[in-house]
């Protein structure tokens, strides 16, 4: 399975060129001439997600370009979006104070899981609830469903 | 004058010195000693750069690890450090390239000195005030003798009478920090303010006599209306 940081390594830098734009006579601040801004290659959502949380900086140390590893940026973008994803269809009137909204804000998504869930939903899903045409669908469903299973299993666990 | 009170600085001026009374202070001899023009390189600008996530380059940054790095600099106080910095600015050609993959620069790049000599009224500003406040942790040995400091310096009675060594710690700053402020003694040498606290400090915390000594004598010498530039120093 295709991880962040498989995908984070097919991603580049930008060139180490700067232009200098002085300030009051007394600061310089360097700035790229090109920033290298990456492009999405496949209908891949992780893909997407990695895009969009791409950050570099110079290291002055390596004196190279450094991407940051936006690993953890990344799945908080996923649990936030299943944590929205849940209260669209909770029908609760007050989805963020149920337990299972509290359970999965704290709950430690390890990333397999998390990013298999997140390709599953990503067809019939916008940033925050089902399409319309598939809000009482069979994925929905098993949303809902694999959501209780997590809970249950780690209540099991503890 | 009888040779106890003479002030060979002053008697050493030209008359035109003399006539006009510029303040001396060893800034002006490490300012003079600071090169005009500093190119930066490509190597330099590498030296200088900021931290990592912000890359930028200050006249700030470049002229305090300047002076870091030589030995005669070294010593300054933050104040002087900052005084001197603030006579240099950048100058850079248009479009100026820093290319890290190859190594190289693309333009000129140069730290440039703007004031060549500090104005009296900066100087002025910031006379006697290193000494005042290494007067802050000055530990009071005797009420006596701080007593006798402050009856010389005039204008405290309040704190003379008092019993808080606090209170007299502070009028001693103050009255000092006035004296030198207003200008009211005419001492034109920023190093002479900066020891008269010194001899202060010495004979309050220790009952040095020299420091008294050294101390009264500039207080006659402010009777004759004579700008005061150095005395003859008891050791």
């Amino acid at each position: 399975m295709r991880t962040i940081a498989d995908i984070q390594d097919t991603l580049g830098t930008s060139k180490m060129v700067f232009k200098a734009n002085l300030r009051d006579n007394d600061t310089i601040r360097f700035e790229l001439v090109d920033t290298y801004k990456p492009i999405v290659t496949s209908d891949d959502p992780i893909e997407k997600l990695v895009v969009v949380h791409y950050s570099e900086y110079f290291d002055r140390d390596r004196m190279a370009m450094v991407k940051k590893d936006t690993t953890s940026s990344v799945m908080d973008s996923i649990r936030e979006r299943i944590r929205s994803l849940y209260s669209a269809q909770s029908k609760l009137k007050n989805p963020s104070a149920s337990k299972m909204y509290k359970f999965l804000y704290r709950y430690p998504f390890n990333e397999a899981t998390a990013i298999s869930l997140y390709r599953y939903l990503a067809p019939f899903t916008t940033n925050d609830s089902f399409l319309p045409e598939y809000k009482e669908s069979v994925h929905a469903k098993n949303f809902m469903l694999i959501l209780e299973k997590l809970k249950e299993t780690h209540e099991k666990q503890r | 004058m009888s040779s106890v009170f003479k002030d060979e600085k002053y008697e050493s001026l030209d008359w035109l010195s003399q006539a006009t009374q510029p303040i001396e202070s060893p800034m002006n001899l490490v300012l003079a000693m600071l090169p005009e023009r500093i190119e930066l390189d490509y190597e330099k600008i590498i030296h200088y750069i900021g931290d990592n996530y912000r890359l930028s380059l200050s006249v700030d940054s470049i002229m305090r690890s300047m002076m870091y790095e030589q030995k005669e600099y070294k010593d300054l106080d933050y104040e002087s450090r900052h005084s001197i910095i603030k006579c240099f600015e950048i100058e850079m050609s248009d479009n100026f390239i820093l290319d890290i993959e190859n190594k190289r620069i693309d333009g000129t790049l140069a730290v440039v000195k703007t004031v060549f000599t500090f104005q009296d009224e900066e100087l002025q500003k910031g006379m006697g005030s290193k000494g005042v406040q290494e007067l802050r942790y000055m530990r009071v040995g005797s009420h006596s003798r701080i007593n006798e400091i402050l009856e010389l310096l005039g204008d405290c009675d309040k704190a003379t009478k008092g019993r808080s060594v606090r209170d007299k710690v502070k009028t001693l700053r103050m009255r000092l920090n006035k004296i030198f402020q207003n200008n009211e003694w005419m001492i034109r040498d920023t190093a002479l303010a900066d020891k008269i606290c010194m001899w202060i400090k010495d004979y309050v915390e220790h009952g040095t006599l020299s420091g008294l000594t050294n101390f009264c004598k500039v207080k006659v010498m402010t009777h004759s209306g004579a700008p005061i530039y150095s005395i003859v120093e008891e050791v």
